[in-house]
Order: structure tokens, then C-alpha cells, then sequence
């Protein structure tokens, strides 16, 4: 049963056009080719196309899970468009074995006047519910939901978050061999995608799952094999999600320097020891030092001034917060106008991945910042296994067996 | 695992294989049938619930009419070939039925466009759409009907018209004959009316030349040239069978009848699969 390959694609393609004027035409001359039963061109670009995929080509089991990740516009969803059977390829093959479900914001065929009870009826017959079903599950739907007082009331008086809830409830009934999951995590408050999630994980048992989002603790979390695309083509994809999702981070141009502040303290230099010149970016030994330079020039003549250093991850979420062996902030007596500090940290077990490091200076009695520098440092990591969180925590583990008496 | 079913999508025309084709066909009819009970309900649901008059909007335009010719004529502004029943009668009648095959006519290409956002995002059975459409046609007849039917009862008990149970019975027959012929038109004109919005647009022009080429509430002049152009429209001899059913009057153009609801079949086919093999390529072009 683990064997079965549930999705097949092969050498598949789209292309789309630039102009609407142009795409309505080629939608014509397309339809009158399959009217005729002619073949069409499938290698060559008509005037103002472009391939929104080209070339994409994988397997998929029952049991795994892949996570579909690339920029806006990379063609994630036209993909996910041709699996479902809504558009044709232009190129290659799709064979899609049992039932397709999917997973996406749904309030596409409410009636906004109708009331959600009703809506539900509606919304779960278009996913190929029988009425009877629909009733059987009903409890469940609007318990998922968690919208019992609102159930009556008509949809156009939902909040947007409301509506999506509603949809992914009668959705998250359906029992799927391959489960389509489009952004849905992106919506919703925390305690609705933890439930969403629990949702997910329970499918995945027995469905083969392709997963779009660009949150990418999910994505390692839920996946076990991951495709980065890229103008449609596919760039990476391997079961090495960490890697992949390491490639989708890097292939954004890392942040500029940003300044902020009263300018009164400048930050001339950040640099760190151990990194070689030739380097691009400085990767960084994991469960070692990190070592770093900082040089400033100080234009006023304030007593203390603190000093305070942020670690971003590549998802840019403030990470960790450089304090001294006491944690406290770092405070200086202020003295001369330009001063160098030398930071050696505890060993750093950071998850993969590209962080910058954000410096900030402060007047240490009003905390008036003088100076934020972000992106002022790039460094990766490097590591052998992957996480969806922030940093590894290294334990000792002991196991007691406990004698069971019989 | 081999009885879990397959799709394949490529670039293989499904023209190519026409029994495929014609499984899948009869296959998302069986699967489209709950949902377009439900789409239906929806629509009609939701059609009157924000309005006071509710129903009775859709027996407005045939009042609208009826009044409007009853006062040309008999102010003289128009003249009109004399009527075997009374011509109050003949242009309700007429009215209601006519109404029935511009809702039919439009309604596919309505249904669809109306439901663009869904089709960009689920895979549903897409004739569901044009079933339910059609559904919400007939129930507007039928309310159509009820309200029409006081009038009916009362020339009838006047006598002014005769009631012959064995041609009223085939009333519904004509009513069907009608239905399935707007539908048949209407059909072919989704997949380019999808695109482009200058179908949707013209049919509103070409659907008032029509009434008045058709013998709604202006009967057949007895020659001249309007008179060949009402007897070649295809409406003519369903619309005009239907009313002499119903209005126990022995219809005129039996041949033309057969000939057009033989037709409607085989167009009604011919624009399902159109629709079925175009309809990809279409959904295509209409964005995310």
C-alpha cells in the first residue's frame, strides 16, 4: 500500500500570455484544436507567452507530503490548477489516481445572502457530498467552525475570517487520496490552524498531500519532500526539505542596511573574526562561538550608553537577543567618540538557514535609541538535520523502562 | 489499488476518444445531479429573499407586455391579424412562453458566468451548472403558470375558449419542446460567451428583434415578407404548438415542430460536448 503512486507527472507545461487581448484569442484557437482534435504545438511560445510552468516533473505517494514553495508568481498554483483537472497542461502528462480533494479559501461559492446552515448545503454538494452526508456531518462542520451562534445568520454579515472558517470546515470532511492544500494556514487565527493543522496531519495518513504555502515552519513541519520553483521551472526538490527551504531563503537578495535612530551614535563596521574574505556569506559552525566586531562612532555626550545585538531568522523573526553572561544589556561608561567591541557568544545551535543580525545603541537611563542598524551582519548556518524551529536545544536523555508486573 | 479511478490530463484531444469521453460525460451528469438540486435551491432561494414582492417579479414582464400590446391595439396604433382566441389570452400565453425560452436562452451563459470564481477553484461536475440553470428556468415558469392560471380558469368557465383534455395533456410535452430548444441555442453560445462579453451584450438586442419574428403577441400576418420570416424561425412552430395545446386550438405547424425538437436533441448534445472539451481551455483564460 505504501507504494502506490497516487500522482504521476511528467515533462508538464503552461503557458500563459502577457495580454488579455492576446490570451482570449489563444483561448479560442486552443478550444477550436481540441474541437478538431488537433494536437497543438506544445514546444513553441506563441506571440506574448511565457511558460508559467515548464518542465515539472515528479511521483507522489500515499503517505507523502510535498510542499510546493517559490515566490509570488513562481507558478505554485497553476500547478495545483492542473492537478485538480481545472486547467489543461500545454505540455506533458498528469495521471491523478483517486478521489482529489482540495483544501482552499472557499467562501468562492457562498451566496452572501443566504445563511451559513444553508451555505454549508451548497458549499458541500460542490465537493460531491450526497445531502444526506452533509446532514450526517453537519454537527461536526459547524463544531469545526466553532460559529454555532452565527450558523443562522446570513454569510454577507461574516467577517472574512469567519467565511474562510465556514468553507475549510466542510472541506476538512472530505476524505481524500490526494489532498491539494493551498494557503489555507494563512488565514484564520492560531487556535483555527493549530485545529487545521491536526486536520492535515490526520489526512496525510492515508492521502498523498501536496502543500502550498509560504510559511516555511510549516512546510518542514508537515512535508517530508519539498519543490522550490522558480518562473515555473522547477529549481530544487528533493525529500532534503531543510536544504530546499535553505535554497528558497537564499535565493532572496539579502536585506540592505537599514538605519534608524537619532543618529548620534553611527555603526562604522560589523564584521566577524572568523570569517574568511573570499566567503560570500559567512557560514557559521553550528554548536560553536559565534565571534563578532563592532566599531562605532559616538557623537554626543551621553554617560552610558547600552548596546544590544538581535539575531533574525530567515523568516524574519527576531530569534535571539545578544546579552551579557548576566543577561543583562551591555552598558558602557561613555568616553571616547569612537570604540571597538569584541562579542564572543555562547556556542550557537541556530537553526539552518540565513540570519542577519540587527545592532541596537541606546542611551542606557531613558533607553532612547541612538542607533538600529538592521541587516548590519549575514551569516548562515550550518547543521545536518532540519527544523521548523528557531534553534536546537541540546539535552541529556535518560530512559527508565518501568517493570511491568504480570 | 486498481479500482481507485484514474484522470489523465495531457494534450491528448478528448475528441480522440470518444468512448472515454461519453463515460465521463454520462458519469458527471449521474455525479452533477444532487448538487444541481442544491445550486438550484440556492438561486431560487436566494433570488426573492431581498425583496418585498418577491415572486410576483417574475410575472411583471408578461403583465408588462400583455397591457402594453392590449393598449396598441386597441388604440388602433398597430393592426393585427385577427385572433381564434380572445387576444388577451393569446398574448399572456404567448408572453409566458416566450419568457420561458429567453430565460432558457440566456440562462447557461448566465449560470456559468455567475459561478466564474468557483470554476477557477473546485473541480465540481460543470454540467451541475447548466442543470441547475435550467431548474430555476422552469420553477420561474411554473410560478409563471400559477399566477396565469386564475386568468385561464376564468375565460374558460366564460367559454371563450374550448378545453380539450387530449391536447391540453400535451401541453407540458410543448412546454419541455420549448425548454430544451432555448436551451440548445443557449448552449452553443457559452464557450465564446465566457471570453468575450459581446455575446452576452448582443443577445439582449438580437432576443427583442426576435419576440416581434416570432408570433408572441403579433400573430402571423397571412402573407408578405414578415410572414415567411415568423414561419423559418425555429421558435415559431414550438411556441406556437405549445399555446394551441393549451388553448384547445389545433396547431398549425406540426412538421416544423418535430423537425425543431429533433434538432434540439441533437444541438443540445453537440453543445454539451463542445462545452465539455472546451471548457478547460476556457477556464484557462479567465485568471486565478
Amino acid at each position: 500500500m505504501s507504494d502506490d503512486v497516487l500522482i504521476r507527472v511528467d515533462a508538464v507545461g503552461k503557458k500563459f500570455s502577457h495580454t488579455l487581448r492576446k490570451s482570449l484569442l489563444y483561448g479560442v484557437a486552443d478550444s477550436g484544436n481540441a474541437l478538431l482534435g488537433r494536437k497543438a504545438k506544445s514546444g513553441s511560445l506563441r506571440k506574448d507567452e511565457f511558460w508559467a510552468n515548464q518542465d515539472i516533473q515528479f511521483e507522489l505517494k500515499r503517505g507523502e507530503c510535498l510542499g510546493l514553495i517559490g515566490h509570488n508568481g513562481a507558478g505554485k498554483t497553476t500547478l495545483l490548477k492542473m492537478l485538480n483537472g481545472l486547467i489543461p497542461p500545454d505540455a506533458g502528462r498528469i495521471e491523478m489516481r483517486g478521489r482529489v480533494g482540495a483544501l482552499i479559501a472557499l467562501n468562492a461559492g457562498f451566496n452572501p445572502i443566504l445563511t451559513g446552515r444553508e451555505n454549508i448545503f451548497i458549499i458541500g454538494s460542490v465537493l460531491g457530498f450526497s445531502r444526506k452526508e452533509i446532514q450526517q456531518r453537519l454537527e461536526s462542520i459547524i463544531d469545526f467552525a466553532e460559529i454555532e451562534e452565527f450558523i443562522d445568520m446570513p454569510v454577507q454579515n461574516y467577517s472574512s475570517g469567519m467565511q474562510v472558517r465556514l468553507g475549510f470546515s466542510v472541506a476538512s470532511q472530505m476524505d481524500p487520496d490526494i489532498l491539494l492544500i493551498d494557503e489555507v494556514l494563512a488565514v484564520g487565527d492560531l487556535g483555527f490552524r493549530v485545529k487545521c493543522l491536526n486536520r492535515i496531519h490526520e489526512l496525510l495518513q492515508r492521502s498523498a498531500v501536496i502543500f502550498v504555502s509560504h510559511a516555511m515552519p510549516y512546510v518542514s513541519r508537515i512535508c517530508n519532500q519539498a519543490m522550490l520553483l522558480e518562473h515555473g521551472r522547477m529549481l530544487e526538490y528533493s525529500s532534503q526539505v531543510g536544504e530546499v527551504i535553505e535554497r528558497y531563503h537564499a535565493a532572496f537578495t539579502s536585506g540592505e542596511k537599514a538605519v534608524a535612530g537619532t543618529g548620534e551614535v553611527e555603526v562604522l563596521e560589523v564584521s566577524s573574526p572568523l570569517e574568511t574574505k573570499s566567503e560570500e556569506l559567512y557560514t557559521h559552525e553550528f554548536n560553536t562561538p559565534l565571534e563578532l566586531t563592532v566599531r562605532l562612532r559616538i557623537n554626543c555626550d551621553y554617560e552610558h550608553i547600552g548596546v544590544r545585538i538581535n539575531i533574525w531568522n530567515p523568516d524574519q523573526r527576531p530569534a535571539l537577543d545578544m546579552v551579557t553572561r548576566g543577561y543583562e544589556s551591555f552598558v558602557w561608561t561613555h568616553q571616547r567618540s569612537e570604540v571597538t567591541l569584541r562579542v564572543k557568544t555562547a556556542a550557537v545551535t541556530l537553526a539552518p538557514g540565513k540570519h542577519s543580525v540587527s545592532i541596537v545603541v541606546f542611551e542606557a537611563e531613558h533607553i532612547t535609541v541612538l542607533c538600529r542598524m538592521d541587516n548590519a551582519f549575514h551569516f548562515g548556518m550550518s547543521s545536518h538535520i532540519s527544523t521548523g524551529c528557531e534553534a536546537f536545544l541540546a539535552a541529556d536523555w535518560e530512559i527508565s523502562e518501568e517493570e511491568t508486573i504480570s | 489499488m486498481s479500482d481507485l479511478p484514474v484522470r489523465v490530463y495531457s494534450q491528448e484531444p478528448a475528441i480522440k476518444r470518444p468512448r472515454l469521453l461519453f463515460r465521463e460525460m454520462s458519469e458527471d451528469l449521474k455525479a452533477s445531479k444532487e448538487l444541481s438540486y442544491a445550486l438550484a435551491v440556492r438561486d431560487i432561494k436566494s433570488q426573492y429573499r431581498q425583496s418585498f414582492l418577491g415572486y410576483f417579479w417574475a410575472f411583471l414582464p408578461v403583465l408588462g407586455s400583455t397591457l402594453l400590446f392590449l393598449f396598441l391595439k386597441a388604440g388602433g396604433a398597430i393592426q393585427l391579424t385577427e385572433t381564434q382566441v380572445p387576444y388577451l389570452l393569446y398574448t399572456m400565453v404567448g408572453t409566458t412562453l416566450w419568457q420561458l425560452f429567453v430565460e432558457g436562452f440566456n440562462k447557461p451563459l448566465q449560470s456559468v458566468q455567475g459561478a466564474k470564481t468557483m470554476l477557477t477553484k473546485i473541480n465540481f461536475p460543470r454540467e451541475a451548472l447548466i442543470l441547475s440553470g435550467m431548474m430555476v428556468v422552469g420553477m420561474n415558469f411554473l410560478i409563471r403558470f400559477v399566477i396565469l392560471l386564475p386568468v385561464l380558469i376564468f375565460y374558460a368557465m366564460k367559454g371563450l375558449f374550448p378545453l380539450h383534455i387530449e391536447s391540453l395533456v400535451l401541453f407540458p410535452l410543448g412546454v419541455l419542446s420549448l425548454a430544451l430548444l432555448s436551451l440548445a441555442l443557449g448552449l452553443l453560445l457559452v464557450p465564446v460567451g465566457l471570453l468575450f462579453t459581446d455575446i452576452a451584450k448582443a443577445t439582449g438586442m438580437i432576443i427583442s428583434f426576435w419576440m416581434f419574428i416570432t408570433p408572441v403577441v403579433i400573430p402571423i400576418p397571412e402573407s408578405g415578407f414578415a410572414s415567411v420570416v415568423m414561419r423559418y424561425n425555429p421558435v415559431t412552430p414550438v411556441l406556437d404548438s405549445t399555446r394551441s395545446w393549451l388553448l384547445g386550438q389545433v396547431p398549425q405547424f406540426m412538421d416544423g415542430y418535430i423537425l425543431t425538437v429533433a434538432l434540439s436533441f441533437a444541438l443540445s448534445l453537440l453543445g454539451w460536448m463542445i462545452l465539455r472539451i472546451t471548457f478547460p481551455h476556457i477556464v484557462s483564460r479567465l485568471g486565478m
